[in-house]
């Protein structure tokens, strides 16, 4: 499947997120905490050096002009490192998405910044009272034609790291008086505007990585709008399939299966028949789910209509990722519950972390239940 | 580069093959096989005709010369249509396996398999897991010769030659033998109607036109049969799951209850999506693994693909009994021979114990 360039690639990067990483990082990046964050932009600026940032991305905007394959390669290593400054948000949302249906100066100004490192990407899609139903969004954006400006007003919330970020991209309804999918926008925002108000929420992990947006009065030009004005929701749509992959789930439960193969080998627990049957149903549901995001970013590169892979392999990757977690923090047993353990096995830590936190893998970007939805309805013809 | 497509030729092969299979499925007749009252087979004629049995042979040999790719897609319209014959057997034990290992020695038994002069069936599946009851090559009288016991073995009655392993000095060996130098010991039928046959040979000639690989390693050919086989039931599998989520999809769409169709209900709706899902992701593995058949992954892929098969194939064909309600309980309806036919191919190759075994 891989080429020998690509699997140089794959050494090259590998080396290269090494470099940066301390010995033995067990954590998953959470570019919440500071050096974590610091990590991050210097992982993205030596990224950024190498043209490595987005490889698949044309040369004029600071890619390599490569298949999408060295993209997979660069998402999934990141993960299986658990490295800090993979920014799903800009690289791999809004992106490709601005490579589809922005301006030349937007692609411009917007994709080198991510190339370059400079950029931090956060999305503006759900809020209070819109989650699962994205259709009913409720932030408003009133459009002035004689200044081109936009008024945005409305509150945004699991704002991942909106704290962080630089830029959003945020679904708002421009057009007054319309109804669900009808009037949206989807527009570029400077996170450094007047107006924007940002409070974190704390996670069940006791961390804050997302956080409630509050837009107030918030002004940006039309020209910031992405695609047509009030015709945003496609768009939006797209965008998410960029998402949906799950490719990110995949290195980091590729790694925590990695991991807990070698505990259980150094422990004696693989002599166990019914652990060694468990590793080859998950190693075996790892693969399959792989070769489904693979599968999912391949026919994106292929037409524009909307598929369902994207939608199953979110699913599958996801699941198989918790699964693995969950039979470590099973092998682990009691090593896991303990948050002030003086003799806390740093390997142990990072499973109860991590299964905690890959809750919300189910459901950002569409619930589990919602992409059940769409692919029943979408892909298999069931009435709505 | 990662690459999912399906070519033209590929594409057409697909639809020349559902185009004439899908006119024999009728699950009356096949009702009556299960229950002995016919001998309804379809299939393997049908295959000769379209030129496809000899797929796998080389063009220089006089076949299609196509990949063992293109060879699992077939077996997913042949699963799909529950067609019976041994394809698998004569394909991957015949063609590929002495193609791959003892060509120009077997070319005219190659030939002949290709155009269905001679037909062969393999206990490799039944053999493989089985570390017993291995028919013994010995020395009697200056005379080499085979004895011993062959069980559960498929398309006997259908088949001219039989590929099987035989233990010689506790070493393997695999030999082709005429099917007639056998004696049935038991037919047995199995849940789809299909006959298998308990065997016994005794004081059998062997010569050195029946050995296969003397110059190779045994475990090689063996593993060469073993993996291939397993991936190309997991592929005809892949075709009868897809059956019923079909099957399933009509019905649901179709039958109303509490004033509506039932597929618009969420819970039935997300049971399909798994349905789908399960296809899907089987599907692409397997056929991933068919295309990395010279990597040195092969193996290890080759039985993910089992381990998988096995787990979410199953649960599909219970998950439409579920979806179909009483309908899916009947014996006419035909639902319980998709759900057979899938749990026969679950039991051959060896349980998850058995792969685990080999992959840690």
């Amino acid at each position: 499947m891989f080429s020998k360039e690509d699997l140089l690639f794959k050494k090259e990067l590998n080396d290269l997120i090494k470099k940066h990483l301390p010995v033995d990082w067990q954590e998953y990046p959470d570019e919440r905490i500071d050096y974590h964050w610091e990590l991050s932009n210097k992982i993205k600026k030596s990224l950024s050096e190498k043209k490595w940032i987005a490889p698949s991305w044309p040369v004029k905007y600071g890619g390599l002009g490569k298949d999408f394959t060295q993209s997979i390669i660069l998402s999934e290593t990141m993960a299986y490192n658990m490295a800090p400054g993979n920014d799903r948000f800009g690289i791999r949302m809004i992106g490709p998405t601005l490579l589809k249906y922005g301006t030349n100066a937007q692609k411009e100004k917007y994709l080198n910044e991510i190339t370059n490192g400079d950029a931090q990407w956060c999305q503006g899609y759900s809020e209070p009272n819109s989650g699962s139903d994205l259709a009913s969004i409720n932030t408003k954006g009133k459009y002035d034609e004689s200044t081109n400006t936009i008024t945005i007003n409305g509150t945004k919330v699991w704002t991942t790291l909106a704290h962080r970020a630089n830029r959003m991209f945020i679904l708002v309804r421009t057009l007054q008086g319309s109804k669900r999918h009808e009037g949206l926008s989807l527009i570029l925002l400077d996170m450094n505007d007047k107006g924007i108000n940002i409070t974190p929420i704390k996670n069940i992990s006791g961390k804050a990585s997302f956080n409630e947006v509050v837009l107030n009065n918030v002004k940006v030009s039309a020209d910031n709008v992405l695609g047509k004005l009030h015709e945003g929701w496609m768009l939006a749509l797209d965008l998410l399939n960029f998402e949906r992959s799950g490719i990110d789930y995949i290195g980091w439960g590729e790694r925590c299966f990695d991991d807990l193969l070698i505990y259980c080998k150094k422990n004696n627990l693989l002599e166990k028949n019914s652990n060694k049957d468990k590793f080859a149903y998950l190693k075996s549901s790892l693969e399959s789910a792989k070769i489904m995001t693979y599968k999912s970013l391949w026919i994106k590169e292929q037409s524009n209509k909307i598929h369902m892979e994207p939608s199953m392999s979110k699913i599958l990757a996801t699941e198989i990722n918790i699964k693995i977690h969950d039979f470590a923090f099973e092998i682990l047993s009691t090593k896991s519950i303990y948050i002030n353990d003086k003799n806390k096995d740093p390997f142990a830590e990072r499973i109860i972390k991590n299964r905690l936190f890959f809750v919300s893998g189910g459901i950002l970007g569409g619930t589990t239940e919602i992409q059940k939805n769409i692919i029943a309805q979408r892909g298999l013809g069931l009435p709505r | 580069m990662i690459d999912f497509s399906i070519n033209e030729s590929q594409k057409m092969i697909l639809k020349s093959l559902q185009d004439t299979l899908e006119k024999k499925v009728d699950f009356k007749l096949l009702n009556d096989k299960a229950e002995k009252k016919s001998d309804y087979k379809y299939g393997w004629n049908e295959l000769l005709e379209l030129g496809y049995i000899s797929m796998l042979t080389e063009e220089n040999s006089g076949g299609y010369g196509l990949s063992f790719f293109d060879f699992c897609l077939m077996l997913e319209k042949w699963g799909y249509n529950l067609c019976d014959g041994p394809i698998i057997e004569n394909s991957v034990s015949g063609i590929l396996t002495l193609q791959n290992f003892e060509q120009e020695k077997f070319q005219t038994l190659i030939n002949q398999l290709s155009n269905s002069e001679k037909i062969l069936t393999s206990t490799i599946l039944e053999q493989y897991i089985q570390e017993k009851s291995f028919p013994i090559i010995s020395k009697v009288n200056g005379e080499i010769q085979l004895s011993g016991k062959l069980s559960n073995v498929s398309f006997y009655k259908e088949s001219t030659h039989i590929m099987m392993i035989a233990k010689s000095n506790q070493k393997k060996r695999v030999v082709i033998i005429p099917s007639d130098s056998f004696e049935i010991l038991e037919t047995k039928t199995s849940l789809i109607g299909e006959e298998i046959c308990d065997l016994e040979i005794s004081d059998f000639h062997i010569e050195e036109k029946n050995l296969v690989g003397i110059n190779h390693k045994i475990n090689n050919i063996i593993d060469f049969m073993y993996y291939h086989t397993i991936i190309s039931k997991c592929s005809e599998s892949i075709g009868v799951a897809e059956h019923i989520l079909n099957i399933t999809l009509d019905y649901v769409k179709n039958r109303e209850q509490f004033n509506n169709k039932i597929g618009s209900f969420q819970t039935v709706q997300h049971n399909l999506s798994e349905m789908y899902i399960s296809i899907n992701e089987t599907r692409e593995l397997i056929r991933y693994a068919a295309k990395e058949k010279y990597s040195g992954e092969f193996k290890k892929l080759s039985l993910f693909c089992k381990i998988i098969c096995d787990e979410k194939i199953s649960q599909i064909a219970w998950s439409a009994h579920q979806l179909h309600g009483a309908i899916g309980f009947t014996w006419d309806y035909g639902l319980h021979l998709l759900t057979k036919k899938i749990l026969i191919n679950k039991n051959l190759g060896g349980n998850i114990s058995f792969h685990s075994n080999k992959i840690f």
